[in-house]
């Protein structure tokens, strides 16, 4: 048992951690949650060892266990999977074991030998050791990443967002992993902003709020509002905000009309109107074709065949798209927030005259109101935000360019889940003004809770088209990984 | 104008950092100042010569000479495309197309549009082969190769003397004692500083540096940026070469040796970052001045020309170094 007393840690006056007690059992599977900000990676570096705490202990079955420094920690048999995948893709799965084993005497003859009971235990008896893991899936990936982790003999394991990226599929993968890895007898802590992970996988939950210890339950007690109500300290109405507006009606005319539109990420042509006020979900597995339409709106994949048809060259100008990779093209992470959200004004306003930076500052304040970012942040490099804040940037930049039409791609991830809430409702209120909302996810909970429509793709090949309410959770996952409903 | 952006970034520093950031980022701003500050107030006192006025004249004018080539190269790096290679080619093109122009008869300024054009051609090319993917350092470094050899070709590799010396005034002269070269040193540094903090291309140049994906998403044109940032550099170094030709009436093959690096080290000493995308020319300038002053020192010390070389790549590289160390510590 993983034994956690009074740990404390603070930064000068700022305190990261209070008093931070609990329990987590071998065999069982505890969840860590919070919002951003509340004390999660603090915990885990400290158990990683990167970070010694001010007060407390951690003791594992009764032993005080010393993580003074990461390779300490690994040998008193603490095991942390970062949220980024680290293993290294040019290497192959066998090469990355070596790389977590310095001490041992390392050999490529018998290096595959050595990983694959590892591989076997975490259900990958399939993949070859000599492969490269550039080949695998970014599940497969993250299990060859927990495997790695094994390897060192580990007891406790603690898994900061290990589905985060993955698909529907890899996220199964990892599931049976995780939870073979309890029966071991192991304490598995595991770190997850998925809410719908708690009744899946883990067995007891842990919530932190501002570095305290907020609630903690068994997951058989648990209710939505009870986690949301630990978790950011108030009773959230509600995650998604209602749609049916009194005498609000989808404009007749589509925003956006694409006919039989087909591209390289797409095998059958697809069709699809966009009308203002309207919020549309696309869903799939990832690699199924189901961003392609965003994309070529957005103008970001080149259209093979067939039209997309704008009502006015206003829309046409009023395109805004977010991908799904915020930090590789979503913001510019050293510049100041200001500057982030009024970068699409700008660019729009062409490329001769004049910009002062107060002028771009006060244009931009009403965004920032709008966006709920603090007057604190504003001047702050956006590198310095959460993923909740740093998410509200990348699509309130847009803002700045009156848009017509919002297309994004999973909104919500790396979002806790009080800046959710803020997101949802923010762009129904746009919607309800006048814009056009196209979504991708991998949520099914947000493309059921958000999307008045839904698109299904599978295999590159849009399968089904309906309104939200008609689709039931486990109908959803069906079309999603079938391409269309069992017939029983 | 170099005084606002310095506000902004202690406004952007100060906030990213409330309460005890605050000395640590005034710290990190001055930190590349600081040595050299106190370099020139000691070689003022002890080094015998350096605080007479026709040496700190010649100072002023060597670091015009590298700061003016540098403010134009900045562009490149605050785009996020590194730097030029081929400034002192670039440079040593200009020198003679003007000589030559000028010796066949041509009015100065005819000569002077001439390599101007001829700039914009060269800037413009780089610029368009940079933006469509190329590596900058590899296609400056052959284009500025190619360059060199054709003008020397080209030239048969003779020196062309101009007598008299239309431009004369503006190379060698002084107003108000301040050297011309020196003034429209300053001059560009403040319309290159207002060019980034207040018009949409300079801005814009900013974003680009900063992540040029993103910058694309959002609609900057970023490979009419970059185009435009590489005619800068080229249209800075062609001033050189005919302020040069200006100062000593004559161009010849070898006028500029030495001056890419030069200019590449005072980017680099002066702090402009590396990867782009941080918009404060003044450092350029500063960068320039201060190298041009070691350089000054040291002769006027007796050191040799390969240590002199030597101390100033450990300078650059030893800038470079501290401000990678100092971003690692506060991200």
């Amino acid at each position: 048992m993983l034994e956690i007393s009074g740990l404390s840690k603070s930064y000068g006056p700022v305190h990261a951690l209070t008093d931070v007690s609990f329990r987590a059992e071998r065999g069982k599977v505890t969840a860590l949650l919070g919002e951003n900000g509340a004390g999660k990676s603090t915990l885990v570096k400290i158990l990683s060892g990167l970070i010694a705490p001010t007060g407390g202990s951690i003791r594992l079955d009764g032993e005080k266990v010393d993580l003074s420094t990461p390779g300490r920690a690994g040998r008193s048999g603490v095991a942390v999977v970062q949220q980024e995948i680290s293993v290294l893709p040019n290497l192959s799965v066998a090469e990355n074991f070596m790389l977590a084993q310095p001490s041992r005497w390392l050999s490529r003859r018998t290096a595959p030998a050595l990983c694959r009971p590892y591989l076997q235990r975490l259900g990958l008896g399939h993949v070859d050791p000599a492969r490269s893991v550039g080949e695998l899936t970014i599940g497969e990936r993250q299990l060859v990443e927990i495997a790695r982790m094994l390897a060192q003999d580990a007891r406790v394991l603690v898994l900061d967002e290990p589905t985060a990226a993955l698909a529907d599929s890899d996220i199964a993968l990892v599931h049976e992993a995780v939870r073979r890895l309890a029966r071991e007898g192991n304490v598995v802590l595991y770190i997850t902003h998925r809410l719908n992970e708690l009744d899946e996988i883990c067995d007891q939950a842990v919530v932190l709020r501002n570095g305290r210890l907020a609630d903690h339950f068994s997951t058989g007690d648990a209710t939505i509002t009870r986690v949301v109500h630990a978790m950011i300290g108030r009773n959230l109405d509600e995650l998604y905000p209602n749609s049916g507006l009194s005498g609000r009606k989808p404009g007749a005319q589509p925003a956006v009309s694409l006919r039989g539109v087909t591209t390289a990420g797409l095998a059958s042509p697809v069709g699809l109107d966009l009308r203002p006020g309207e919020v549309v979900a696309t869903c799939g597995q990832l690699g199924s074709g189901f961003v392609e339409p965003l994309r070529a709106i957005a103008g970001v994949s080149p259209v093979t065949a067939g039209s997309i048809a704008f009502d006015s060259e206003r829309t046409k100008a009023g395109v805004a798209y977010c991908s799904d990779d915020r930090q590789l093209d979503g913001f510019f992470r050293d510049l100041p927030v200001w500057e982030n959200l009024s970068a699409p004004g700008l660019a729009a306003s062409g490329l001769w005259g004049i910009a002062s930076a107060s002028k771009l500052r006060r244009a931009v304040e009403g965004i920032a109101e709008r966006m709920t970012i603090l007057p604190a942040y504003r001047e702050r490099p956006v590198r310095a935000l959460s993923g909740g804040n740093a998410q509200k940037v990348s699509i309130g930049k847009w803002l700045s360019n009156n848009p017509r039409v919002l297309l994004l791609e999973e909104p919500t991830r790396g979002v806790d889940v009080g800046a959710r809430a803020e997101i949802y409702r923010l762009l129904r209120a746009l919607a309800d003004e006048g814009l056009a909302v196209l979504f991708a996810s991998t949520d099914l909970d947000e493309v059921l809770g958000f999307g008045e429509r839904v698109l299904v793709f599978h295999g590159n090949r849009l399968v089904h088209e309906a309104p939200s309410r008609t689709f039931s959770r486990d109908g959803l996952a069906k079309w999603i990984t079938h391409g269309g409903l069992e017939r029983e | 104008m170099a005084d606002l952006s310095v506000n902004d970034v202690a406004a952007r520093q100060g906030s990213a950092q409330p309460a005890k950031g605050g000395g640590r980022a005034w710290l990190r701003r001055a930190a590349p100042f600081l040595p050299i500050l106190a370099l020139a107030g000691v070689a003022a006192l002890t080094v015998d010569g350096f605080g007479t006025a026709p040496n700190l004249i010649a100072v002023v004018q060597a670091s015009a000479i590298t700061g003016i080539a540098a403010i134009g190269t900045a562009a490149i790096t605050i785009s996020g495309k590194f730097v030029s290679l081929a400034i002192e080619q670039q440079a040593v093109t200009a020198a003679y197309i003007f000589a030559a122009a000028v010796s066949a008869g041509q009015p100065a300024l005819v000569a002077v549009l001439l390599a101007f054009a001829a700039a914009v051609l060269l800037g413009g090319a780089q610029g368009y082969l940079v933006s469509r993917g190329l590596n900058p350092i590899v296609t400056t470094l052959a284009f500025g190769s190619v360059l060199f050899g054709s003008v020397v070709m080209l030239a048969d590799n003779r020196t062309i003397t101009l007598s008299p010396n239309p431009i004369a005034w503006l190379g060698g002269g002084t107003t108000f004692g301040i050297p011309n070269q020196a003034i429209v040193f300053a001059v560009l540094l403040v319309l290159g500083s207002l060019f980034l903090s207040r018009t949409k291309l300079g801005r814009q140049m900013v974003l680009t540096g900063a992540n040029a994906r993103a910058a694309d998403l959002v609609g900057v044109p970023t490979r009419r940026i970059v185009v435009f940032a590489f005619v800068a550099a080229a249209l800075a170094a062609a001033l050189v070469g005919i302020l040069v030709v200006g100062q000593v009436s004559q161009a010849k093959s070898d006028m500029f040796r030495g001056l890419t690096i030069d200019v590449v080290a005072a980017i680099l000493v002066g702090g402009i970052a590396i990867q782009g995308g941080e918009g404060q020319l003044w450092r350029a300038g500063f960068g320039a001045i201060v190298l041009t002053m070691l350089g000054n020192i040291m002769l006027l010390l007796g050191i040799d020309a390969g240590v002199r070389d030597l101390i100033k790549g450990l300078l650059a590289g030893g800038v470079l170094l501290s401000m990678t160390l100092l971003k690692a510590r506060n991200p």
